[in-house]
Parts: structure tokens; C-alpha cells; sequence
């Protein structure tokens, strides 16, 4: 189909669509009205039951703790995906400092002050990952902000050193750590079943209310969790930045 | 006015799906299925919305009630970094039809090889 022709079908199923969205909008619960039963009730479990302060990772990693699985499995699937589709292929090769300077591409050197800079900014971003990611029971955050943090450490990384030669063993490290976040999520789930209760059911004695460790089986999901998404996207940037470094073999010679 | 925040919800999901449809480029079809997600983050942080509501973070000491939803924030929370990883995704297959074709215009169409 042309883009002409699909334009006019866009804009003519517009029309009904709009019509259809506002007559939804309109049935929508008034804008911050009073009416949040669910919430309500999970504010509450969070507080009387899991014992812990921050009713979102409550609601992440106790309540909702077998959706949150699902959604890491996602999380995973897409990052398999994405070293699926960017392996090295058979009339592919890593290229060189020398093919870079044969086919006249221009080296650039890290300046000092990039290096001092990033060096100290990368332990600073590690850092508030961690912390971010560690209070989740007690303050705003948990293991997928705080991953995501912690996984912006390797643009730094990547920015400030020359990547040729640490690409492959980096991507095996950050692959494994991935992993063992799926599989410790998957242990903390298991781990009900010997205790004769259900999957993913929190047994473990609960800390008060604040401690850092509160929440029984919450901390122990929460670093796990941290771990799969900091490995996954480590892998999913470098994965992408060695694609810079690829070319396809008999291209330009 | 009660209902903007859902009808910016609700822009934002049309121009996304317009530039979908129009788009020229499949990094650009790729961003604008993020702007399309992006209105699901707005549509429930807007149905999650107290007001005067505190963040659902509770303190020994202060008052608990009343809090904006959690359960919404827990949501759009996963939202987020499943649709990071989506575009991702969508972008390694851009690339790979970049390598394999030399385009990555949706517009054309090349015969498929095995």
C-alpha cells in the first residue's frame, strides 16, 4: 500500500475512532476523584501485612509478585532477541585498529579531563543506583530504577576507555549476572514451594516497619530483580556499541 | 477540565499512531510506538491521581492517608522498562534490515530471502 493511500485510511478511521475515545473518556472515573478501592486496599496490605513503607514495591514485588515475574521474563525474551539478531554473522568481522586506519576512519583520543571526569562520575552513578535500588522498601525506588542507573555506569565505561578487546568478555560477564537475577526471582519463587506453601508466597519472618531489610522475601526479589535488569541492559548497550566496531567482510577492500 | 489529563493521554496515543502511519524511516516508526506507549504512562498516572495526595511512600510520624494510587505507579513502573526494551529490540531489527537491504524505508518492499 502506498503512503498516500494509507494517510487516507488513517485519517478516515480517525474520525470514528475519536468519537469512540471521547465516548470512553467519558466513562472514565472523575480526574482525581475520591473513589481508589484497590489502591486503597493495597496501601493497606502494604503497611498491615508486607511491612513495608513504600506501598509500590509492595505492590511490585509482594502483591503483584507473579506479574512481575512475567514482565522479567519479557524483559529477557527482548534482550535474547536483541543478541540474537546482533551476533556476529558469518561475513562478519570485529574490526581492528588497523582496517579502521587502512579505510581512513578518523581516531579520536579521550581528552583528559572526558577521562578524569568520567572515572569519578561513574563510581557517583554507581553509587546512587545502588542506593536507590537498595531502599526500596523504605524510600522511593527499587531494583528497576536503580538497574537502569547502575546500567547508564557502562555508556561511561564505554565513553571514557576504548571498548576493542573488552566487548566480548564484558557482554559473557553481564549475560551471566542477567541470569542469575532471573534465576534468584525463580529461587525466591521455589523457595515457598519447600516450605510447603505456594509459589512466590513471602515466608520469611518480616522485620518492622522502615528497617531496610522489611518485607521478608521483598529484598531478596528487589536484588534480584536489580540484577537482571542492570545485566540486561549493560548487555543490550554493548551489544549495540559493538556493532560499530563490525564490518562486513569484502566491504571497501 | 476534568478531563485533560485524559484527553493529553489520548493526543498523545493519535500522534503516535500518525507517525507510525506516515513515517518514512523505521527508527522513526520505532520512536513513535514509544510516544504511543508513552500514553499509557499518562492515562494511568492520571486515573491514579488524588488530590492533596501524598506519594504512597509512608512514614512512621505523618499522616497516611490520603495517597495518590500505588497500584497504577507499580504499573507504569514495569510499562517502562518492558517498552525501553521493546524499542530496543525494534531497533536491532531495523538494523539488521538495514544490513541485509541497505534501506530502512518501510515504504519499500524487497523480496524476502531466506
Amino acid at each position: 500500500m502506498s503512503r498516500t493511500a494509507r494517510l487516507m485510511l488513517f485519517f478516515l478511521a480517525l474520525g470514528p475512532f475519536v468519537l469512540a475515545c471521547c465516548w470512553a473518556i467519558a466513562g472514565l472515573p472523575r480526574f482525581s476523584g475520591p473513589e481508589h478501592r484497590y489502591g486503597a486496599l493495597a496501601a493497606d496490605q502494604s503497611l498491615s501485612a508486607s511491612k513495608i513503607n513504600n506501598a509500590v514495591t509492595a505492590v511490585t514485588f509482594d502483591i503483584r509478585g507473579f506479574d512481575t515475574l512475567a514482565e522479567e521474563f519479557i524483559l529477557f525474551a527482548a534482550i535474547t532477541g536483541i543478541l540474537l539478531l546482533l551476533r556476529m554473522k558469518r561475513e562478519e568481522k570485529q574490526e581492528n585498529d588497523l582496517d579502521r586506519a587502512r579505510k581512513g576512519r578518523i581516531m579520536f583520543k579521550t581528552s583528559g579531563a572526558v577521562v578524569f571526569l568520567g572515572r569519578h562520575l561513574m563510581i557517583i552513578v554507581a553509587l546512587v543506583g545502588l542506593s536507590i535500588a537498595l531502599h526500596a522498601t523504605v524510600s522511593p525506588g527499587g531494583g528497576f530504577q536503580g538497574g537502569v542507573i547502575i546500567a547508564s555506569v557502562m555508556l561511561i565505561f564505554i565513553f571514557v576507555n576504548s571498548l576493542h578487546g573488552a566487548a566480548e568478555m564484558l557482554t559473557r560477564i553481564f549475560e551471566i549476572v542477567e541470569s542469575i537475577g532471573m534465576l534468584g526471582y525463580l529461587a525466591c519463587g521455589v523457595c515457598g514451594w519447600f516450605a510447603g506453601a505456594s509459589f512466590l508466597e513471602n515466608i520469611l519472618p518480616k522485620a518492622d516497619r522502615g528497617e531496610l531489610l522489611s518485607g521478608g522475601l521483598v529484598p531478596l526479589i528487589n536484588f534480584s530483580v536489580l540484577l537482571a535488569v542492570a545485566g540486561g541492559f549493560c548487555v543490550l548497550l554493548l551489544e549495540f556499541v559493538k556493532q560499530e566496531l563490525i564490518h562486513i567482510r569484502g566491504d571497501g577492500q | 477540565m476534568s478531563f485533560l489529563p485524559y484527553m493529553a493521554a489520548f493526543y498523545l496515543l493519535c500522534i503516535g499512531l500518525y507517525g507510525i502511519v506516515s513515517s518514512r524511516s523505521l527508527i522513526h516508526t520505532a520512536f513513535c510506538l514509544f510516544i504511543l506507549q508513552s500514553s499509557t504512562y499518562v492515562l494511568l498516572i492520571a486515573i491514579g491521581f488524588v488530590h492533596h495526595g501524598r506519594p504512597p511512600v509512608f512514614m512512621p510520624g505523618r499522616p497516611a492517608l490520603p495517597a495518590v494510587d500505588p497500584v497504577v505507579q507499580a504499573q507504569v513502573l514495569t510499562d517502562i522498562i518492558i517498552s525501553a526494551a521493546v524499542t530496543g529490540l525494534l531497533i536491532a531489527l531495523t538494523l539488521e534490515n538495514y544490513k541485509r537491504t541497505g534501506s530502512i524505508n518501510p515504504n519499500k518492499r524487497h523480496a524476502m530471502k531466506g
